[in-house]
């Protein structure tokens, strides 16, 4: 972020701080190789409304009030809800991925992807099973 | 209780609620450009300096403390604004602090020349002279330090040794450098722990084989 101001200064500093929208801003620059300029056309709003956002305290996505906290940030941004939901969600989902343990077998001949779809596997079978049998 | 706007009042419960997600952008944007002024002001009054980025650093500091943080705050004693000016100033100090730690010889050296210059008392020049040299000597040896690791050829430690040099204390730089930034805070920080301890053993290690 550009340090015009005092304000752009501490939007970049807030990237460091987990509990701030910044942090996510930062992780979806770097998970879409992206530009600040991408981001803001990802989201359809100026930079100004960048900064903004990165200074909110980042909703939470498991949490019920993730919606009603992401709805009052686009409105306060003048940003549109529904794209800041989709990045925030994608972000998150990308770090879950991410986070999954991979068994050094399937590590070495895998995409850490195609191993977090392999874990599921057995317990839908399990699943699908005991549905047959009832 | 302190007087106080009513609109102040109203922000901080809601930074204590943690229920409104853009009550810390709103104390951002309303308190930062006022203490911003005010530090800019104490920042060049005692110590002539208009740094920027130390002026900002320490306003950041002091608000970002006080999102984080709002229940340290105690409306009976003062007013908001006065409080972040308070922490802002002791924000100011430290960062002021650190950054001459970092500029250690050659500003030292220069404050040697201008008390002689301004024939001060020879105790006074021979204080200033002992702990300037103090400071070469541990500039020096931080750069030995710094040699020690650059031999070792890891990237990884000389950009961790760089931050313990700059006085980082938080652990989310070191975990971004270790590539944990992800795992869960406790896990970050005992890994950041045992990176710093291993990396300050080796270097006594080189100390005392230098000394040898």
């Amino acid at each position: 972020m550009t340090e015009r101001n005092i304000l752009h200064w501490a939007a970049k500093r807030a990237a460091d701080e987990p509990w701030l929208l910044a942090h996510e801003l930062r992780e979806y620059r770097e998970l879409n190789d992206a530009t600040e300029d991408e981001v803001a056309a990802a989201l359809d709003c100026s930079r100004d409304a960048l900064v903004c956002l990165a200074l909110c305290r980042r909703p939470n996505p498991d949490a019920p009030s993730f919606r009603p906290d992401v709805e009052q940030i686009a409105r306060h941004c003048g940003v549109n809800a529904h794209k800041l939901a989709a990045l925030l969600r994608e972000v998150d989902s990308l770090r879950t991925i991410r986070e999954v343990p991979v068994p050094p077998h399937v590590a070495a001949t895998q995409s850490g992807l195609l191993a977090a779809a392999r874990d599921r596997k057995p317990k839908d079978k399990k699943r699908s099973a005991k549905k047959r049998g009832k | 209780m302190a007087d106080q706007p009513q609109d102040e009042l109203l922000l901080h419960q809601q930074l204590l609620g943690g229920t409104d997600p853009t009550a810390t952008e709103e104390a951002a944007s309303r308190y930062l450009p006022l203490i911003e002024k005010h530090v800019a002001a104490r920042a060049w009054n005692i110590y002539h300096t208009n740094d920027r980025e130390l002026i900002w650093d320490a306003s950041v500091d002091a608000v970002f403390d006080y999102v984080r943080n709002p229940q340290k705050f105690d409306p009976s004693k003062s007013s908001v604004l006065g409080y972040l000016k308070r922490a802002a100033e002791r924000d100011l100090i430290n960062a002021f602090k650190k950054y001459r730690r970092q500029r250690t010889g050659e500003e030292l050296s220069d404050n040697v020349e201008e008390f002689i210059r301004s024939r001060n008392k020879r105790s006074e020049i021979s204080g200033i002279v002992r702990d300037a040299e103090a400071q070469m000597i541990s500039s020096i040896q931080r750069e030995r330090d710094l040699e020690t690791i650059s031999n070792v050829g890891n990237e990884r430690d000389e950009e961790l040794l760089r931050l313990i040099r700059s006085g980082e204390r938080g652990s989310d730089r070191f975990a971004a450098v270790l590539g944990i930034e992800n795992l869960p805070a406790v896990e970050k920080r005992r890994i950041v722990k045992q990176h710093k301890d291993r990396l300050k053993v080796q270097l006594k290690r080189e100390r005392s084989k230098r000394r040898d």
